[in-house]
């Protein structure tokens, strides 16, 4: 597990990071969201071990990461700006990753290579950004981590390298066990490839959620009765946001939805639909309710 | 367990700096190679050309000297290796390269100790195959010999200066994010600090003559002691620098150290260094300061110290600017921000409130070193040089305990510590170079050791009375230590090289011919009684070289080393004191084919000079002597490897009264010798006589002689050179007359 307690973060007198904690249980795709400059990047920098936090502490079962080879030998970091030597093509490069990395793995190299349709031969200045962050990915799969840390790495990606890059990631957290860390600020990005979302705002979390749990937890119901009604009517559900025209109302209600399907059943109303929320609806309406202007925070 | 060394690591360091790498090795290797070919083959050429005949006629062999012909680009690895340094740690200067560094599961220490063992791999690696392959080359040159342990020396020092000039690179990357910065610290460190040390060494020596800062430990900072500065002055200037002689094991031990000292710091700021400092001038505002700070100092404190030293003049506000140009370049340099550059102002004024602690600083010194005068019954013993070769024997010199000598140290002692240089009128190292004034006279500036009863030793410099220097010279020479050792020859043992110079050739004891010529010297010495030893050496200390008819005869140069001490001799071979020496040598100077004693060929030669009218030489240089040399004029260039050319020499001297006597006294010296013309060369035209005077009184210039003669005279300050070509009659007309006498 990744435990992050009460962690700081300054750069001269910006603080990037204000006292945040979380756990990143092991073997879950964990997403990170949030505007430019929220603190994403200098997240992944911390639990990197790149950083060292100004206050608090990160750890990685209770071991802490910071100068740290042991732990660092499990972890690999796809930054946002990559880095590769110069001159140099894929294979100087995994010659230079299997001296760093003991468990680099050669014959994954050369699969995830010739999946990703790579010439590891030619020099990396002549790819493509795309092509650039594959090998970035293909390098850091190589090396068999535990730990697998993504800085917007899917932003330059095409649709199918896309869905590529997502599939070798859920092999290595089903096979492996892997625990991934991607940061995006696309809701829609991580929408469909996290297990647990977290929103960063201002240098904290303001909203951690499983994502099965956030999808099914919170709905919108569209309800009509040929009595006149209002919203004390629902005083009984915990609603986090209500209109009313006339005598439809919409809503969003948080609860399991069956339980509340049925209970609304019980009023016996004119018109009863129940809807799903995508991700960005879902968060607009958390936020909301936390005080957050949604359009504040993400871009 | 945390590992401080990765092998893989240092392999891939070693490979990511392979470009400048290769452009090293490519310069100092291949060029250094040319020179063995080229000056190997240059000086088989020299000396096949010249043969054994005339110029240096016995030198067969050539040390290759290692700070002039072996590898001088060896130096230029103090070039590469911050070069290097740059190159590998360029990452410290980028965000994302630095995030990737930082990143890699290997300690910090281990990342930086990894990578800097791969530079100086590559330094070190480049050096050797430099040397071996040198060392390969000379072994083929005909003519030279390689001494191993110099070329060795060299590369120690060459491998030490590129070590140290590599960390000083690394540690100013530690220091700074950006690479203009980089470069701006790496010159500060560099050059800076040793500037202003000896910017306040220079001060201090002028206001404080009193002290003995040589022998402080503030002489650490001066140029001398630093090495790179040293090395290039040994390869491109002067080379008489104790680094140079072999003498430099402090300079190459202080190097050591300071590297190894600096390195460490810099692995310790690398550890702590943060990898968001990449792209940063200075990982705050504070060292932005001290670096922008460092940068100006040595302007400003030069002003400030002469504003001090001189007064207030216009030139002073000009150096202000410029030491405020320089504040303000920097911190646009590294800043790009005009609005920060600005800001930085007021500080400027608080840097000169820095000199001007600095220089109230160094009065306080003056002061307290003003007052640490010992009172003499308190001193037990001094020392002050009178002899060099005294000084040989006794380098911390030799303790004096007499009463009287103490009084008049102390005297000195209680003169001197008040005084600045300049109220002594002596600027030899005055800023003010162009005051000449001159020291005051009847006085003789001198160190002194003073050693007191308590135990403490005092290094002081004393201006003293030169009679008083004498007479602390004639109590020394009332001790028996201060005698023997006065009249000490040095053991061969002690001495590296030696030179036998003549007016007319020169002899070098590193051929193996000429390894006699000390052993002879040294055993006829020593034969002597105590009495004659003093009576040369009072000969030979009292010689007007420019003056003396003893200046014909030649000189004995050597150098070497006793212990620690450095020696460098000259002594006069006087045939009266070393007749087998003198003998020998000039019989191996020239090569013998007959014997003509001198008074034979005299009288032709009178009257040749008589002839040649130069009667007035006589008049206004009573104290002649001169030298003959008998040449062919010319040669034709396909004769040139034919040992045609020849050379005689005689010495003789002229004919005023007044040293006939002498005259026929160096002769009855010289008979042991044998000369020779080379008479059988009748196919040349004309022939040179050259008549080498040693005069007292300078005459006028580019005077002719008599036509007929095909002469003229070729007059200096003090040495007149008479050239007589003769027609084949008249060479003909005087080797008759030394054929038939």
């Amino acid at each position: 597990m990744i435990q992050a307690n009460q962690v700081t973060m300054k750069f001269d007198d910006f603080t990037a990071l204000n006292r945040l904690s979380c756990a990143i249980p092991d073997g879950i795709i964990y997403g990170l969201v949030g505007s430019n400059g929220a603190g994403k990047s200098t997240f992944l920098r911390l639990i990197s071990g790149i950083y060292r936090p100004a206050e608090g502490e990160i750890t990685f079962d209770g071991a802490p990461v910071y100068n740290n080879p042991d732990v660092k030998q499990n972890i690999v970091y796809v930054p946002d700006e990559l880095y590769f030597l110069p001159q140099s093509n894929m294979n100087r490069m995994a010659e230079l990753y299997r001296a760093i990395y003991q468990n680099f793995s050669n014959e994954r190299f050369k699969n995830l290579t010739a999946t990703f349709g790579l010439d590891p031969t030619a020099n990396i200045n002549t790819f493509s950004k795309g092509m650039k962050r594959q090998a970035a990915t293909v390098l850091a799969l190589s090396t068999m981590p535990k730990y697998l840390f993504f800085d917007e790495t899917f932003d330059g990606l095409d649709p199918v390298m896309r869905n590529l890059v997502k599939q070798v990631i859920y092999n290595d957290v089903l096979e492996r066990k892997t625990t991934t860390i991607i940061t995006s600020h696309s809701l829609r990005e991580l929408e469909d490839t996290c297990d647990q979302l977290a929103l960063l705002h201002k240098g904290g979390i303001v909203f951690e959620s499983d994502i099965q749990n956030l999808k099914t937890s919170l709905f919108k119901v569209q309800i009509a009765f040929s009595q006149p009604f209002s919203r004390e009517t629902f005083s009984d559900f915990e609603l986090l946001s209500y209109t009313q025209m006339g005598s439809v109302a919409t809503f969003i209600v948080r609860g399991d939805r069956d339980e509340v399907t049925a209970r609304l059943r019980g009023r016996s109303p004119l018109l009863l639909d129940i809807l799903p929320l995508n991700l960005e609806e879902v968060f607009i309406y958390e936020m909301e309710a936390l005080g957050y202007a949604f359009k504040d925070i993400l871009m | 367990m945390k590992q401080f060394f990765s092998r893989e690591l240092w392999w891939q360091g070693v490979k990511k700096i392979r470009v400048p790498g290769i452009a090293m090795a490519i310069t100092i290797i291949v060029i250094n190679l040319l020179f063995p070919v080229l000056t190997a083959g240059n000086d088989a050429s020299r000396m096949e050309y010249f043969g054994m005949s005339g110029g240096e006629p016995t030198i067969q062999i050539i040390t290759v000297e290692a700070f002039s012909e072996f590898a001088p680009l060896l130096v230029s690895a103090m070039a590469f290796a911050p070069l290097l340094a740059f190159v590998m740690f360029s990452y410290l200067n980028d965000r994302g390269k630095s995030d990737f560094y930082h990143s890699i599961p290997q300690t910090r220490l281990c990342v930086f100790v990894s990578l800097s063992a791969a530079i100086m791999t590559w330094v070190v690696g480049v050096l050797l195959a430099s040397t071996s392959l040198n060392l390969l080359l000379w072994q083929m040159a005909k003519y030279h010999v390689v001494v191993l342990g110099d070329a060795l020396y060299f590369m120690l020092c060459s491998i030490i200066g590129a070590l140290f000039t590599m960390t000083i690179a690394i540690l100013a990357m530690t220091l700074t994010g950006t690479l203009v910065s980089n470069l701006f610290v790496a010159v500060v460190l560099l050059l800076f600090v040793r500037i202003i040390a000896m910017e306040m060494n220079e001060y201090l020596y002028d206001l404080i003559p009193v002290y003995d800062f040589d022998r402080s430990w503030l002489c650490i900072f001066s140029f001398e002691n630093y090495l790179p500065w040293a090395l290039l002055q040994g390869v491109f200037g002067s080379r008489y620098h104790p680094l140079v002689e072999g003498g430099a094991a402090a300079i190459l031990l202080y190097t050591v150290g300071i590297t190894l000292a600096l390195l460490v710091l810099a692995a310790y700021l690398y550890h702590i260094r943060r990898s968001e400092m990449a792209n940063k001038s200075a990982p705050n505002r504070y060292l932005q300061f001290a670096y922008r700070s460092a940068v100006t100092l040595p302007i400003l404190l030069f002003c400030v110290m002469d504003i001090v030293w001189n007064g207030l003049d216009e030139v002073h506000l000009i150096w202000i600017v410029i030491a405020l140009v320089v504040y303000l370049l920097y911190e646009l340099a590294t800043t790009k921000r005009i609005k920060t550059m600005l800001r930085t102002i007021p500080m400027f004024f608080a840097l000169i409130g820095v000199c001007a602690l600095i220089i109230g600083g160094m009065y306080l010194g003056k002061l307290a070193v003003s007052l640490d005068t010992p009172d003499k019954d308190r001193v037990e013993s001094i020392s002050i040089s009178t002899s060099s070769r005294v000084d040989t024997y006794y380098p911390d010199g030799l303790p004096l305990e007499n009463k009287e000598a103490i009084s008049l140290v102390i005297d000195a002692l209680e003169y001197t510590a008040p005084l600045t240089r300049r109220q002594h009128n002596d600027s030899i190292r005055n800023f003010d170079y162009l005051s000449h004034t001159k020291p005051k006279p009847n006085y003789t500036f001198q160190e002194v050791v003073i050693r007191l009863k308590n135990g403490r030793t005092m290094h002081r410099n004393i201006w003293i009375e030169t009679q008083n220097h004498d007479r602390i010279r004639e109590l020394y020479m009332e001790t028996e230590k201060y005698r023997k050792a006065y009249l000490t020859m040095p053991d061969k043992k002690h001495i590296e090289d030696l030179e036998v110079s003549g007016p007319d050739f020169s002899l070098h004891a590193s051929s193996k011919n000429n390894t006699w010529i000390y052993s002879s010297f040294y055993e006829e010495y020593n034969a002597l009684s105590e009495e004659k030893k003093a009576e040369y050496m009072l000969l030979h200390e009292s010689v007007d070289w420019y003056r003396d008819p003893h200046t014909a005869y030649p000189m004995l140069y050597f150098h070497g080393r006793y212990n620690r001490t450095y020696i460098y001799e000259s002594f006069l071979l006087h045939p009266d004191y070393f007749p087998e020496t003198f003998s020998r040598i000039m019989n191996s100077v020239l090569p013998k084919t007959g014997t003509y004693p001198l008074e034979k060929i005299l009288p032709v030669l009178y009257s040749l000079i008589i002839e040649a009218d130069v009667e007035t030489l006589y008049e206004t240089a009573p104290n002649l002597a001169f030298n003959v040399i008998f040449t062919p004029l010319s040669q034709p260039d396909d004769e040139k490897n034919e040992k045609t050319y020849r050379r005689g020499y005689l010495s003789c001297i002229s004919q005023n009264d007044k040293q006939v006597t002498a005259m026929q006294e160096t002769l009855n010296s010289m008979k042991v010798s044998k000369y020779w013309f080379d008479y059988k060369d009748r196919t040349r035209d004309m022939y040179k006589l050259t008549l080498i005077y040693s005069g007292l009184t300078p005459l006028a210039e580019g005077k002719s002689i008599n036509a007929n003669m095909h002469s003229f005279l070729n007059l200096n300050s003090n040495q007149i050179d008479l050239y007589v070509m003769l027609t084949p009659g008249e060479a003909e007309r005087l080797v008759a007359t030394l054929e038939t006498q």
